[in-house]
């Protein structure tokens, strides 16, 4: 039976025809009676049954056999770990459909149950007629990632042909497929996933989507393929192109990619509900050293780590908060996200989002060089690159762990960044300083703000900051509209990238761009915003509209956040100095 | 009449009383269709099971209960399992005695959950002792050189 083959009973092609014969299960439950009836009672439905006990062996079984099974039936009571917990943890690893029994059929469970992401929640005693029809939720959930593979443009298995215009209908359906994916996201939890498997696909014929394994090196070369690209050109075409992996599909990149881009919506989106902007502005003004770390805070962490950006003390404090936090994390192995924070190649913007951190050092280095290439440089522009690709951690505790990280990168740099395009890198980066509190503020207002300044072309913006740095100005808009404009090409880089993260992060949460953006940028240059505030002509550049009227002003970032609020960002903390503030501010 | 069909008969007969009075319900029917050419000794094997896993659970639920401080997150769970258990193989009487004793743990009422600790266990006995009983009916019918009458 091949991995990639669900419901594989030994055929790769026959099982069409016997389905769901063959329905590979895996049964958790501590009480061995329920087990054992419910095992009788899946042979007998010609299913491919596997029992365990115990929740941890059983996530371990399916680690270690990683496509051998196509759905998980697992008990919500159990001693070693809480049902709910597995439930996420599959979702998040291994992708499979897990349906929930319980002997309590109480609603609040039941609802937990469907919050958790669980297909199905059954009630004991279980009828073998229920148990019949399970494979169902699997059927379903691979139509989903099918149709989320249209929606990015990808196609399945039958419409291969359909390469061309691949970028176009990337891009298209990466805005408009926001809310199909947002839908789809919904209905069923769509993590990126991890793991130490080999990349294994299956054979173009089978009329069943291939399951590819991402391993932690696969992804790596993804994510530095999507970095060379830049999020915006980062088309499943592309990427393949770029990986050169042989057995990789295109479509397989495509649903990759999408996973991706919802992982880190999910990670903004969780980071915002998990820290919000007061948690996220008392931790930052606090002491940017502990961030509340959201549910996926831990791999921002490990992210962090990884990277070896992270001052010992940062990460002593992150790694405090992430284990005091032990619901917070979803399970993540810690190893399998390091790999990643540390490729080879430049981090990608969006990439870097959600592993981490930016690389203060690395950022340091390289603020005097062009933002294009700061932004690609893993390290360097992480700051930018993390801004920006930080969807989920600006967001929200998430994003206290990224502002953390650039807050310390961005003081480094900003030294640096005085003298040259201070912003540069990280378009989104916002002085160090300010960008705690721009943290704080930007919660709620980035997600706007990206938005907006997304979708207005950068090159609005680029007026605005005289200086390359733009993104100096502070104003998380100012990034990212530096970006464009900034210093110069790296401003356009920036800006662009931006902008392309803008819509792409649309289909997630968008505040994390914009937290980016004023991260760093914060209160901390009040005089480079200054500066900006006077040249730039402004109005323009915060937003896409009408901050005209706002334009730099000194004040004014406040104001021309308000206006600026293209997305609706409200700006919470008024702060002048950085128009990443103002983007903050109420 | 012969010894089968004597047998065959109170075979059904015990069965049906079981189910008339609360002891089995459904479920354990279900149980029965379970058993085929491959198992053919499922439902003693879960009956089995059930006993031993049952009389752990019981006795953990008396310690339980009788801390200084009583851990009524433990109990619950403890009462929890034994009642998936007793659903999962049809033993009414006890799972509708655990779902009492359940609201009992969330009250924290010590009383309760004593009162109900001595109702399951008197539960508990005698559907074992009834399961037992028809079992051993079963047997007879078998060695007699019957087959087990299949409840509809």
């Amino acid at each position: 039976m091949t991995a990639g083959n669900s419901f594989g009973s030994g055929s790769d092609t026959g099982v069409s025809d016997q389905f769901p014969v063959g329905l590979r299960v895996l049964v958790v439950d501590d009480d061995v009676i329920c087990l054992k009836i419910l095992e009788q009672m899946l042979r007998r439905c010609s299913y491919n049954v596997t029992t365990c006990s115990q929740a941890t062996a059983a996530l371990n079984l399916l680690r270690e056999r990683k496509g051998c099974f196509d759905v998980v039936l697992s008990d919500v009571h159990m001693p070693d770990m809480d049902g709910f917990k597995l439930l996420e943890l599959v979702g998040l690893e291994m992708d499979l459909p897990v349906i929930m029994i319980s002997a309590d059929g109480r609603t609040n469970l039941v609802l937990r149950g469907i919050r958790h992401g669980a297909c199905d929640y059954l009630i004991k005693p279980i009828r073998e007629e229920q148990l019949k029809n399970i494979w169902q939720h699997v059927i379903r959930k691979k139509w989903n990632e099918n149709k989320e593979h249209e929606h990015s443009g990808s196609v399945d298995d039958k419409d291969r042909q359909k390469r061309g215009g691949d970028d176009t209908d990337y891009a298209s359906s990466v805005n408009e497929g926001g809310d199909g994916i947002l839908v789809s996201h919904k209905k069923r939890r769509n993590v990126k996933e991890e793991d130490d498997g080999e990349l294994e696909t299956d054979e173009p014929g089978s009329s069943k989507k291939p399951r590819v394994v991402w391993s932690v090196e696969l992804h790596q070369q993804f994510v530095g393929a999507v970095n060379q690209l830049g999020i915006d050109k980062a088309v499943p075409k592309r990427i393949l192109e770029l990986m050169n992996v042989p057995g990789l599909t295109r479509e397989n990149v495509a649903s990759h990619l999408q996973k991706f881009r919802l992982y880190l919506r999910r990670l903004s989106g969780m980071a915002q509900q998990g820290g919000g902007p007061n948690s996220f502005c008392g931790s930052m003004e606090q002491s940017q050293q502990t961030p509340k770390l959201g549910p996926y805070g831990r791999f921002e962490i490990q992210a962090l780590a990884a990277s070896g950006q992270i001052p010992p003390q940062t990460l002593a404090a992150l790694h405090a908060e992430l284990l005091g936090r032990p619901t917070a994390n979803v399970g993540l192995p810690v190893i399998d996200y390091q790999p990643l924070l540390q490729p080879s190649k430049r981090m990608p913007v969006d990439h870097v989002m959600p592993y981490g951190q930016p690389n203060p050092s690395n950022f340091t280095k390289q603020i005097p060089q062009p933002i294009i290439e700061d932004v690609h440089s893993g390290l360097g522009p992480w700051h930018s690159n993390n801004m920006v690709g930080n969807y989920g951690q600006l967001g929200g505790q998430n994003g206290h762990n990224m502002l953390m990280g650039m807050s310390q990168n961005q003081n480094q740099s900003q030294q640096l960044q005085k003298q040259s395009i201070s912003v540069q890198p990280s378009r989104l980066v916002v002085p160090a300083q300010s960008a705690a509190d721009f943290q704080g503020g930007n919660n709620g207002i980035s997600v706007n703000q990206t938005n907006s300044y997304s979708r207005s072309s950068v090159i609005d913006y680029s007026p605005v900051l005289p200086q390359s740095d733009g993104s100096s100005n502070g104003v998380g808009q100012r990034s990212e509209r530096d970006a464009k404009t900034m210093g110069g090409q790296s401003g356009n880089n920036v800006g662009e990238r931006q902008i392309s993260f803008g819509e792409s992060v649309q289909v997630f949460d968008q505040r994390p761009l914009r937290n980016l953006g004023f991260v760093g940028k914060g209160t901390s240059i009040p005089s480079r915003f200054a500066i900006y505030e006077a040249e730039a002509p402004t109005s323009n550049l915060y937003n896409g509209d009408n901050n005209a009227g706002r334009r730099v002003k000194q004040e004014p970032n406040i104001d021309f956040l308000d206006n600026s609020k293209a997305g609706g960002i409200q700006i919470r903390h008024r702060m002048s100095q950085n128009d990443l503030m103002s983007v903050y501010s109420e | 009449m012969d010894v089968v069909t004597q047998l065959q008969r109170q075979f059904v007969e015990y069965t049906t009383s079981l189910y008339r009075e609360g002891y089995l319900d459904d479920q354990f029917t279900q149980l029965q269709k379970l058993q085929d050419e491959c198992s053919p000794d499922f439902v003693a094997e879960v009956v089995s099971l059930y006993f031993e896993d049952s009389e752990k659970l019981l006795n953990n639920l008396e310690t339980a209960l009788r801390q200084d401080i009583v851990d009524y997150k433990q109990v619950d769970a403890h009462v929890h399992q034994f009642k998936g258990s007793s659903s999962s193989i049809g033993a009414q009487r006890v799972k509708n005695v655990c779902v009492v004793f359940r609201n009992y743990c969330d009250a924290q009422n010590l009383e309760g959950c004593m009162l109900c600790l001595q109702q399951a266990k008197t539960e508990f006995i005698v559907v074992r002792n009834k399961l037992e009983a028809l079992f051993n009916l079963e047997q007879q019918i078998t060695q007699a050189g019957g087959s087990i009458p299949m409840m509809a």
